[in-house]
């Protein structure tokens, strides 16, 4: 926000009725402010913050190690993850499951995040009339992205 | 005479609109009364003791007040019309000073009363 | 022809004139009211959003007309005739044009401004008959604002009169054409007409009567459909007469300075709707600018204020013409 001159002090003549009354008149002849939203659409900065999304990799893989790190840090717990250890140490996500109708989107979780798997996305069209996207499962039955793996592929 | 037959007329039209369009309105609109819509509004809870709330009795004496202005300008109205027409003598001038200053110390009485300002 | 019927055809025609005026200023205040706000007003409906007050008529028709349950029926149904037919039939006495005036007896002014004193009365039963505490206490409100600022309406149109020598409307527009637009020497009164018209119409800043966000709709709260429909039309009826009345007064009713009656001819009704439009647009740029006063700041402002002004005013105003009419008749 610019920074405003300080105000002026009050006289006794109503010299703002004037001030008021220019800055009415040439509202008059500016430009509409406000977006149209069905026609137009809201460019939105960079680091809005709307629903949490998994990223992707080109390939379709995932960054998710399934450390929980996120669901510890959400203030809400809208996040749980199901997750299963095998016995070699491997683990696998059964489902990564987001309240997203109670996250309030304040990037506590992405910020948590060490590996950089989740981030605000920039999707703010989240109103549904189906019940069941209330709450998703943004991963299912996937395999979690490990460390050891990327030491075995070392090896 | 033709002025108040066309001034009737208006009062005639204008109440032969009014009911036009509210039975317009009576033919069209449907008519479920529940007992939701029947309750006055009071920002959404039931309302809390009499409909006849008391307001200031500051109100009655700017009716009071009202009044008595209101006839001072009834009496200016003929005096204006006269002064306009023929502005040759003081005494016109002079006789409605002397009225509307008796009225002005009534209006100053009633300043120095309070009753005009509001606490 | 049957006089009857010359009058009927008048009213027919004034109601129709009355109609689409309210229906251009509705769209101009929703306009005029958003483009001030930085916002574009209706522009769904029909080309720019002409078709909205269509469909805003529409819906009022349809709409169930639910009276509250201990309502004083009488009263209720009568209220808004109280309201909108004395708003109609001022419309009788504005001179449009030379011969374009509906009633033109020898105290138009007098009549107009006494038909203009009872709309008030029509709001106090609409929010008395209504039963409802909202709707009392805006009742109580708009009427104590309305009847503190009729007296400096009435006062200021006083001198015009005295400058005209007549109180028939159409004479005072006449001999505005002879000498200057009465705006000039009674620049004072005009000022005073256009806040007491401001409060008498219930715009911003004086709009403690439909103040939504603190009394939902004031006195009107308990109607709707066409009943409210009838309020929010009396209105904009009241706001063209309250400009028509200060164009007739100050400003030259249908007369342009140095043209003619005859040399205008047709166009004065244009000239006049022009001027009136113009007074509705600074209207509305008034309301959509400032914010509201308090009840009893304008209640303070309109007797310890305007009340005084208008009379002393007028006290040196017929002073001063006394004293030109000496220095003329003495050299």
């Amino acid at each position: 926000m610019m920074t405003q001159a300080p105000p002026r002090p009050q006289s006794k003549w109503p010299f703002g009725l004037f001030r008021a009354a220019r800055i009415a008149a040439k509202n008059l002849f500016r430009h509409n402010v406000v977006i149209q939203y069905p026609k137009e659409r809201y460019n939105q900065p960079k680091r809005s913050r709307w629903a949490v999304e998994q990223i992707f990799a080109d390939d379709g893989s995932i960054k998710c190690t399934a450390c929980k790190i996120c669901e510890q840090s959400c203030p809400d717990h809208c996040i749980e993850i199901d997750v299963e250890t095998r016995q070699d140490k491997t683990k696998f996500i059964h489902s990564w499951h987001y309240e997203r109708a109670a996250c309030m989107m304040c990037g506590l979780c992405v910020e948590a995040c060490p590996f950089g798997a989740i981030r605000m996305g920039h999707d703010y069209e989240l109103a549904h009339r189906e019940p069941g996207l209330k709450s998703i499962d943004l991963l299912t039955e996937v395999e979690a992205a490990g460390a050891r793996k990327k030491e075995a592929e070392d090896a | 005479m033709f002025q108040q037959i066309i001034i009737a007329c208006f009062l005639v039209f204008g109440i032969a609109f009014m009911l036009l369009a509210l039975g317009l309105s009576w033919l069209l609109s449907p008519t479920r009364p529940t007992k939701g819509k029947g309750i006055t509004f009071e920002c959404g809870m039931e309302p809390l003791g009499l409909p006849w709330v008391r307001y200031r009795s500051g109100f009655f004496v700017y009716a009071i007040l009202y009044v008595i202005f209101d006839i001072e300008t009834a009496f200016l109205y003929p005096w204006a019309l006269s002064f306009g027409r023929m502005a040759t003598n003081w005494f016109l001038l002079v006789e409605m000073l002397i009225f509307v200053a008796i009225l002005m110390a009534g209006l100053l009485y009633a300043w120095k009363e309070k009753a005009l300002s509001w606490h | 022809m049957n006089p009857w019927l010359v009058a009927l055809l008048r009213a027919l025609l004034i109601l129709l004139v009355m109609l689409l005026n309210g229906a251009m200023a509705i769209y101009m205040l929703r306009k005029v009211l958003g483009h001030a706000h930085l916002r574009l007003g209706p522009t769904e409906l029909g080309p720019a959003g002409l078709a909205q007050l269509l469909a805003d008529i529409v819906k009022l028709l349809v709409k169930e007309d639910r009276h509250p349950n201990r309502s004083d029926r009488w009263l209720y149904i009568i209220a808004p005739f109280i309201v909108f037919v004395p708003s109609f039939m001022t419309f009788a006495f504005i001179p449009f044009s030379n011969k374009l005036v509906a009633a033109n007896p020898d105290l138009s002014l007098l009549m107009m401004l006494a038909f203009m004193s009872i709309p008030p009365l029509g709001i106090f039963a609409a929010g008395w008959a209504s039963r409802s505490k909202f709707a009392t206490i805006g009742a109580v409100r708009a009427v104590g604002g309305m009847i503190t600022y009729e007296i400096p309406l009435l006062l200021s149109a006083l001198p015009p009169v005295m400058l005209a020598g007549s109180m028939n409307l159409q004479a005072i527009v006449v001999s505005q054409s002879t000498s200057i637009w009465y705006v000039l020497p009674c620049l004072p009164s005009f000022i005073m007409f256009l806040i007491c018209a401001q409060m008498e119409t219930s715009q911003t800043p004086f709009d403690m009567t439909e103040a939504d966000q603190e009394l939902v709709a004031g006195f009107a709260t308990e109607y709707s459909a066409m009943r409210f429909g009838f309020m929010y039309l009396a209105e904009f009826a009241e706001n063209f007469v309250m400009a028509a009345l200060a164009v007739t007064l100050f400003l030259g009713g249908w007369t342009l300075p140095g043209i003619s009656a005859a040399a205008l001819g047709p166009f004065a009704v244009l000239v006049f709707v022009a001027k009136c439009y113009i007074l509705i647009f600074l209207f509305m740029m008034i309301r959509g600018t400032y914010s509201r006063y308090r009840v009893d700041h304008y209640m303070e402002v309109g007797w310890k204020r305007l009340l005084p002004i208008s009379v002393v005013w007028i006290m040196v105003f017929a002073a001063a013409l006394r004293v030109i009419a000496m220095l003329k008749g003495g050299a």
